[in-house]
Parts: C-alpha cells; sequence; structure tokens
C-alpha cells in the first residue's frame, strides 16, 4: 500500500451551494421573492432610460390621478410632477443605498464578530461592549443625528446606516464562531499548525456562511426600509428622488391625491418583500431539516 | 398466574410519503406481577415502539394497525383517549432514556412529582407535598428538602433518572416500562439504578417491562425475555430457558457479543464474536425471515417464509425454521 | 443576596453605558460643523457678539476638551441636558413633557404585539397549515416588507376616509375639552391606529417566533414525559409547552426596545403624536442640536433601562439561568 501522502492543506469547507440552489429552485416564494428582486433591479436599471422623464419635472397639472392621462400613467403629484418618473428613479436610489448600507453593515459586522469570536479574551470583551454600546443607540435616531450633522448625500445616508446597524451582524458573526471554533475540524486544522489567519478565513468562515448569506439577505431589507424612513422625514439627499420622499413630501396630500403616497409605499413593499422571500428560501435551503410552514 | 398485561399479535405501521413501513410485526407477550420482562434487539428492532404502542404514545404517523393490548382485563388499544389519560401515568407509567432532556427544565422537580399526583389522586397539597418527599426518600436521594425544589439543571444524569422513577411509581403502578433507562448513564450509576429498581419492584411488586439491547443486563434484572429483530419476535422465555439454551441464531449472536472479563493468564479468554452485516432497512424486508441474510444457518425455506413461534421447552418459543428439529 | 449583588452589578454597568452615551453626545456636539457656541445659539439669526461670549463662557468654551466634558457630565448627572434655544427651555422640560406620550405609545404597542403573538403563534402551531398558520406567515411577510411609515398611512386613509371610525391624528381632541374619564377614553380612542401601526410589525414576528418555538418545544423529550404522565393535552400544551416557547420571545422583545423607539419617531410623525418622535423631528429640521442630542440620549437610557428589566425578567423565568453570569 502506498505510503499516505502529507498534505500542508488542513480540511477545507464544503460549499453547501449545489444542494442549497436545488431547494431553492423548488419553493416557489423563494422563486417569486426572486423574480421580484430581478424586476426591480431591471426596472431600476432600465426604467428611467427607456422612460426618460426628470422626476422633478413638472409635466401636467398637480394631482391628477393614475389613469386619467396619458402624459402620467400613473398620475401627478401635488406639484404636477411624473409620477411614474419618480418610482423609476427612486428604484435606482433605493437600490444602491440599500445595497450599499447593507455591504458595509455586513462588513463591519463581519470583522468585528469574527475577531472577537475567534481570538476570544480582551479582544472579545472590548469589541463586545463596543457592540453593546452601539445597539443602546436607537439606530433612527443616532442615523438622524449623524445625517444632519453632515450634509445629506446619498453616501452619507448610506454609511450612517451602516455605521448604525453592523451590531446584529457582529453578534450572529461571534456566535458562529464560538460555535464553529469548537469542532472537530477546525481543531483538527489547529492541530496541524495551519496560520490563524487561513483558519478564520478558510476554514470558519466557509462554515458560517450559511446563516450569514442569510442575515446579509435580510440586512439588504432592513437597510432599504431605513433608507426610506430617513428619506420619508426629508433627510436624504433632497435632489435625488426616492420613494421614501414621494411619501414624505405627499404626506400632507395623503387625503386628496392618495397614490402620490400608496403607489411609492407599494414599490417598497415589493422590493423588501422580495428580499425577505429570498432571504427565507436561502434559510430553508441552508437548513432542510428545520423547515416549518 | 393472572397476567397484569398482555400484548396479542401487536401490528404498528408507520405511514410515510411513500407508503407503509411496519415497525412491529405480530409481537406477542404477556408480563406477570411482580416480575420483570425484557424487550431486547438492536437499535431500530421495534422494541421503543411496542413500548410506545402499549402507552398509547406513538408518534405522529405511527398507528396501531392490528393486535390488541390488555391491562388487567381493560383492552387498551380502543380506550377513549380521555380514560387512557387515567391510565398513563397511574397504572401504567413509563420512563425514558435520556434522563437530561425528560424533564422539564423551568420547574423543580418536586414539582413535577406533584403534579402527576395531582393529575390522578384527590390528595390535597398539604397530603401532596408530604408524598412527594417520602417518594424522593425511596428512590434513594438523600438531602430531601432541598432536592423537591431543585430544578433538573442542578442535578446530575443519575439523580434526574432517580427522579424520573419516583415520578413514575408516584401513583403505584402496576407496570413500569423503563426504555433503556441506563442506556445514557455511567456504568456505576447504571448499577445503582438497577438495583433501585429490584428494591421498589419487591416492594411495591410492580411488573416491569425493560427495554434494553443489553443482555448483561438482562441476566441480571429480568425474569423473562422477548428478543426482537427488525420489528419480528425471533425467541420468547423465561430468561433462565433463553440465556442457558438460546434457540435462535440472532439470541445466540447476542448473547456471544458480550464481552467476557476474565483475569489468569492461563484461563483462555472467550473471544467476542460479532454477528456479521447490519440490520436491513425495514422496507426491504420480504416474506421470509428477515434475519436470513446474517445467519449463518440460513437455508431456502428460510428465505421463502417467516417461520412460525415454536415451542421448544415449555415457557419457550422460538421463531426459527432451523429450531424446528428436537 | 446573589441576586441583589448580580442587579447591583447590572445597575453598575448600566450607568457606565449611560456615562458613555453622554460622552459620545459631548463629543457629538463639539463634532458638529461650525463653532459650538454657534451650534448652541441655532437659529437665532445673528448671534451677537455679547451672546455668543455669553455661551462660550457659560458653557467654558474656551476651555480645554476634557475639562469641558467633565462640566457637561457633571451638569447632566444634575439632570441639567442644557438648554432649547429652538424652544426656548431647558432640554430636560421639554423632554420630560413629551415622554408620557411615547412612553404610552410604546408600551401599548409592546403589550400588544407580545400578547398578540403569542395568541397568535399558539394557535399557529396547533395546527401547521392551517389557516391560523398560513395568516401568521402571510402577516410576518406583510409586517416586516410594509414600511411602518407607510402602513400608518394606509390606515390614515382606511380610517380618514373609507371608514372613520378612529381619530386619524393627535393625541386627544382639543377642541372637545374633555376631562376626567372621558378624557382618557379619548385618548384611547386616539391611541388604536398608532399603537397598531407600532404594534403590527413586531405583532408579525412574535408570532412567527412563538409558532417556530412552540412547534420545537412539542417536539422535546419533557413534554413527552407530560403526556406520559397522563396530563391533558391543553395543559401539554400551555403550561409544559408555552413556559418553555416563551423564553426566546422574551429575549427577542427585550432586544428591540431601540428599534421600537426608532419605529416610534416615525409612527409619532405620522399620527402627529405629540411625543419625543415628533420633538426629535422637529429639531432635527430646525438644527437644534441640544434638543437632538437630549433626546438620542433619553432614548438610549429607556434603551438601557428595557434591557435591564428584560434580564431581570428572564432571569425570574428561567431557572437555568437565574444567578448565572
Amino acid at each position: 500500500m502506498a505510503a499516505v501522502e502529507s498534505t500542508t492543506r488542513s480540511p477545507r469547507a464544503r460549499r453547501p451551494g449545489a444542494d442549497a440552489w436545488e431547494i431553492f429552485r423548488n419553493s416557489p416564494t423563494a422563486m417569486l421573492g426572486l423574480v421580484l428582486i430581478l424586476l426591480i433591479s431591471v426596472l431600476a436599471i432600465i426604467g428611467p432610460l427607456a422612460y426618460p422623464v426628470d422626476p422633478f419635472e413638472i409635466i401636467w397639472a398637480p394631482m391628477s390621478a393614475p389613469g386619467t392621462t396619458e402624459r402620467a400613467l400613473l398620475g401627478t403629484d401635488y406639484l404636477g410632477r411624473d409620477i411614474l418618473a419618480g418610482l423609476l428613479v427612486g428604484a435606482k436610489a433605493t437600490l444602491i443605498v440599500g445595497l450599499t448600507a447593507a455591504a458595509l453593515t455586513v462588513i463591519i459586522g463581519l470583522v468585528i464578530g469574527a475577531l472577537a469570536g475567534f481570538y476570544l479574551g480582551m479582544i472579545d470583551e472590548i469589541l463586545m461592549r463596543v457592540t453593546e454600546f452601539f445597539q443602546v443607540l436607537p439606530p433612527l435616531l443616532f442615523a438622524m443625528v449623524l445625517v444632519t450633522m453632515l450634509s445629506p448625500s446619498l453616501w452619507v445616508v448610506a454609511v450612517s446606516i451602516g455605521v448604525v446597524s453592523w451590531p446584529s451582524t457582529a453578534r450572529l458573526t461571534r456566535s458562529e464562531f464560538l460555535r464553529i471554533r469548537n469542532l472537530e475540524y477546525v481543531t483538527a486544522s489547529r492541530a496541524s499548525g495551519v496560520r490563524q489567519g487561513y483558519i478564520i478565513w478558510q476554514v470558519i468562515l466557509p462554515n458560517a456562511l450559511p446563516p450569514l448569506i442569510v442575515s446579509a439577505t435580510l440586512t439588504i431589507g432592513t437597510a432599504i426600509l431605513f433608507e426610506a424612513g430617513l428619506s420619508f422625514l426629508g433627510l436624504s439627499d433632497p435632489n435625488v428622488m426616492s420613494w421614501g420622499l414621494m411619501i414624505g413630501s405627499g404626506r400632507e396630500y395623503l387625503l386628496d391625491a392618495w397614490w402620490i403616497v400608496t403607489l411609492p409605499g407599494v414599490m417598497i413593499f415589493l422590493t423588501v418583500l422580495g428580499v425577505s422571500l429570498v432571504g427565507d428560501g436561502l434559510n430553508d435551503a441552508f437548513n432542510p431539516k428545520l423547515r416549518r410552514r | 398466574m393472572m397476567s397484569v398485561l398482555k400484548v396479542d399479535h401487536l401490528c404498528v405501521d408507520y405511514r410515510s410519503r411513500t407508503g407503509h413501513i411496519r415497525l412491529v410485526d405480530d409481537i406477542s407477550f404477556d408480563i406477570q406481577p411482580n416480575k420483570t420482562l425484557a424487550i431486547v434487539g438492536e437499535s431500530g428492532c421495534g422494541k421503543s415502539m411496542t413500548a410506545l404502542a402499549m402507552m398509547r404514545l406513538l408518534p405522529d404517523g405511527a398507528t396501531i394497525t392490528k393486535g390488541v393490548i390488555t391491562l388487567q382485563g381493560t383492552s387498551l388499544t380502543d380506550l377513549p383517549e380521555a380514560q387512557m389519560r387515567d391510565i398513563r401515568g397511574a397504572s401504567m407509567s413509563m420512563i425514558f432514556q435520556e434522563p437530561m432532556t425528560s424533564l422539564n427544565p423551568v420547574f423543580s422537580v418536586g414539582e413535577q412529582i406533584a403534579e402527576a399526583l395531582r393529575l390522578h389522586t384527590d390528595l390535597d397539597k398539604k397530603h401532596i407535598q408530604d408524598k412527594v418527599q417520602t417518594l424522593i426518600g425511596s428512590v434513594g436521594i438523600s438531602d430531601v428538602g432541598q432536592r423537591s425544589s431543585a430544578y433538573p439543571h442542578e442535578l446530575s444524569g443519575g439523580m434526574r433518572q432517580r427522579i424520573m422513577i419516583a415520578m413514575a411509581l408516584a401513583c403505584s403502578p402496576k407496570v413500569l416500562i423503563a426504555d433503556e433507562p441506563t442506556t445514557a448513564l455511567d456504568v456505576t450509576v447504571q448499577a445503582q439504578i438497577f438495583s433501585l429498581l429490584r428494591d421498589l419492584q419487591a416492594r411495591t411488586s410492580t411488573a416491569i417491562v425493560l427495554i434494553t439491547h443489553d443482555m448483561g443486563v438482562v441476566a441480571e434484572m429480568a425474569d423473562d425475555i422477548i428478543v426482537m429483530y427488525a420489528g419480528r419476535l425471533a425467541e420468547r422465555g423465561s430468561v433462565e430457558a433463553v440465556l442457558s439454551r438460546p434457540a435462535h441464531p440472532y439470541t445466540r449472536g447476542l448473547i456471544d457479543c458480550v464481552p467476557h472479563l476474565q483475569l489468569g493468564s492461563n484461563i483462555s479468554h472467550k473471544p467476542v464474536t460479532e454477528i456479521p452485516g447490519v440490520v436491513p432497512a425495514l422496507q426491504t424486508i420480504g416474506a421470509g425471515c428477515p434475519f436470513a441474510s446474517r445467519c449463518g444457518l440460513s437455508e431456502e425455506r428460510c428465505e421463502a417464509a417467516m417461520p412460525e413461534l415454536s415451542e421448544v421447552r415449555p415457557s419457550h418459543q422460538v421463531a426459527c425454521w432451523n429450531s424446528q428439529e428436537a | 443576596m446573589s441576586l441583589i449583588w448580580l442587579i447591583g452589578k447590572r445597575l453598575l454597568y448600566a450607568v457606565a453605558l449611560i456615562t458613555a452615551v453622554l460622552v459620545l453626545n459631548f463629543s457629538l456636539l463639539h463634532l458638529a460643523p461650525g463653532d459650538p457656541a454657534d451650534v448652541i445659539a441655532g437659529e437665532m439669526g445673528g448671534a451677537t457678539a455679547e451672546l455668543l461670549a455669553e455661551i462660550r463662557a457659560l458653557y467654558g468654551l474656551d476651555k480645554p476638551f476634557l475639562v469641558q466634558l467633565g462640566m457637561y457630565l457633571q451638569r447632566a448627572y444634575q439632570g441639567d441636558l442644557g438648554m432649547s434655544f429652538y424652544y426656548n427651555l431647558p432640554v430636560v422640560d421639554l423632554i420630560l413633557q413629551r415622554l408620557p406620550a411615547t412612553i404610552l405609545l410604546v408600551f401599548t404597542a409592546l403589550i400588544f404585539a407580545t400578547v398578540g403573538g403569542t395568541v397568535l403563534g399558539v394557535l399557529a402551531a396547533r395546527k401547521p397549515g392551517g389557516f391560523t398558520s398560513s395568516m401568521v406567515t402571510l402577516l410576518s411577510l406583510v409586517g416586516y416588507a410594509a414600511p411602518i411609515f407607510w402602513t400608518g398611512l394606509m390606515l390614515i386613509i382606511l380610517f380618514g376616509v373609507v371608514i372613520p371610525f378612529f381619530p386619524i391624528s393627535g393625541l386627544y381632541n382639543v377642541a372637545k375639552m374633555a376631562t376626567g374619564l372621558s378624557w382618557v377614553v379619548d385618548i384611547a380612542h386616539h391611541l388604536v391606529l398608532p399603537s397598531f401601526t407600532l404594534g403590527v410589525v413586531y405583532l408579525a414576528l412574535y408570532s412567527r417566533l412563538t409558532r417556530a418555538s412552540m412547534l420545537e418545544v412539542m417536539q422535546t423529550d419533557y413534554v413527552r414525559t407530560a403526556r406520559a404522565k397522563g396530563a391533558h393535552e391543553r395543559t401539554v400544551y400551555l403550561r409544559h409547552a408555552l413556559r418553555n416557547a416563551i423564553l426566546p420571545v422574551v429575549t427577542m422583545a427585550g432586544l428591540q426596545f431601540g428599534s421600537l423607539i426608532s419605529g416610534a419617531v416615525l409612527v409619532e410623525t405620522v399620527f402627529n403624536w405629540p411625543g419625543l418622535g415628533t420633538l426629535v423631528f422637529e429639531s432635527v429640521i430646525a438644527r437644534d442640536y441640544p434638543t437632538v442630542l437630549g433626546v438620542l440620549f433619553f432614548s438610549a437610557t429607556l434603551v438601557i433601562a428595557a434591557n435591564l428589566v428584560t434580564d431581570l425578567v428572564y432571569r425570574m423565568i428561567d431557572p437555568r439561568i437565574r444567578l448565572r453570569d
């Protein structure tokens, strides 16, 4: 029998991708979510090109209901601006801010959680205290403060959301690391003398991915809602049309021109719904035995 | 002697999306008062299902499809649920394999024992308290006052199992079913628990159904034994008869599996033999004897048809074609 | 004895956290673009040199950072969070004025969400795949995906135009000038829509969590033991199972207090509810930083208090971690 070859590579994690996709594909709600997201992304990218109307331009009589004029298929707002144009341009703003904020949240949370969960001891203590501190501040309030103090541009909004939302991701990452670091294959890696960085990024992290991916997906939904809230309150960039802004500015005319507020809200709803359905689908795909209906 | 619990031709099926699986196939036995019956077999042979069927606590999807279970003359199989509840915990009780998870973590152990008394007796609060203390003392736990207000997580596995026994015997049941009560415990604790069960039986004349896969335990504890394989009855009889002259090849295999520790260099050690192969998946068992594929003595007729129970000696039956001769 | 020590430790920690928030507040105040004196003077429209000098002396703005921080902390512990120049009132007074309305709103919503969520979850777990369970799933998706302020606005349309059943604005009807019991009833009437809007998001969450928790608990060994004792299915369900199943709900409810307050800001704005939310909104527009930061501090304190209470409540109901740290 040939001698066993020694290898300097320690056990790597199996990709959960293939089996998970199978389950995901077979879930009608998950696929619905995916379709919604794709549709809205397409609208965001292609919409303004296919329908190049400036949402800030006054094109018709104010407060025209949807379907009353072919100049503005979904009606006009209190100033006479095109609602449809607003929805299309708003899609882009919402998605960009939402994705950026979510990315920031995940990156910060991941790094902090991973470091705390891996190194433990003093590092863990300090990082957890910091996390707790951030968690104590109500997110929206804190973001409002930040946005007000700096100029309200899209990037400031995205960064502010990221800065206030990372604690829960950090906690999740940390608990996953705590769980995984004691499993056998990690102990085996360490016993074979592998570099610590390798262990964190190549052994533990890939196995922590499933719940983190689910969490990241849901974070996108939360970030979108957060952005909508800030622009509803008028704290986002006033030169960029977003769905929250449409709702906020149309609020006074709510009872007379319901569509100004309702339609953008429906868009937010559909987007976040799509994201959460996908998140749920991923959750089921990664944990088939825990499926509940 | 009039048997206290009788199981006649019991069949339990499990319905899954793909079809029916027979988990327990035509099992019959009876239990005498004040005696211990051991149900023996490997994991998955249906012994736990038989026990759960007796208590009518089968999991979702599993049902009793044939057979009759009689407790002191009352048929349990088609008893209305309300009356079955009166029997559970009172005339017949059960303790399970995992003492670590079988007690509710948010109630004190004293409270959980008291609940059994509250459900089945009319005793007032004070009497229940006293009875609880007595019960805890009777299962060999000292420092009763402290212990009764303790929570399960504060007790060791052995102590939790004692509490389970106290809870099960609270209402003086006629039958106590013990489903592998010591498998999850250390060997020393195991001995204590069995010694406790023996004492309690002597004092209360309860019949015990002991489910186990360990022949050593059977030899120590049981009066009668039934051996199950893949849901079917392989052999049945008094422990003396079956263990001294096992008639079924599977039973023989199980006995040979028990390692014998012997000291002294000039005594030849009896080698531990294994039964080759694995238990077949229940769905794949055909019409013949389920043990045929692993049996050293199997012939054509073994594959063809399931052998009937035949008597080897008085109070010793076996289901095997090969033991028909003699 | 050890319980008291535990509470003491938690309180000390809470105080430390509060101090940390104050430090943050102070830092933000000084990080705000522009001269802090200008910031504090706010939109006074051309603060005079004398006023600015007064402010500087009063707040010790010419002194080193740490000294100023110390003075700020000292004042804060005495209950002085500065002066709002927009409202011309001490910040603390402003906050205390508006606090009761917010507390009322938040607590009503919380109770609605936890009690309602538990009930729905328990009912849904009884029949997996049944009507209630499907409703819970639907509700949890809709409740989460719809922005809270939009839900509020939709309810306003519904109850303002379609079914004028509930008042859609304010705390009570000022014109009515009601007193005593009828005043309380009027407030309650106005409370319905805002607290429902705020609560429904969490109702969705908790019902889903309770359902999952119940389903999991019903599979445990100790539930099987309870059945083996001959307990009635209802007892098994409500006494043995629920008691264990609500533990994660309590934890989660406690963790979400911060998010609850954030939601309250939006809901109050939508319904013109005169609480901290509308206060902070107005102050943000007016760049009245002392007030804004005062509200931030106060709500952080509320969150800290809520966390403390949740921790203690949890310890009371889960004997496994009663005195552990």
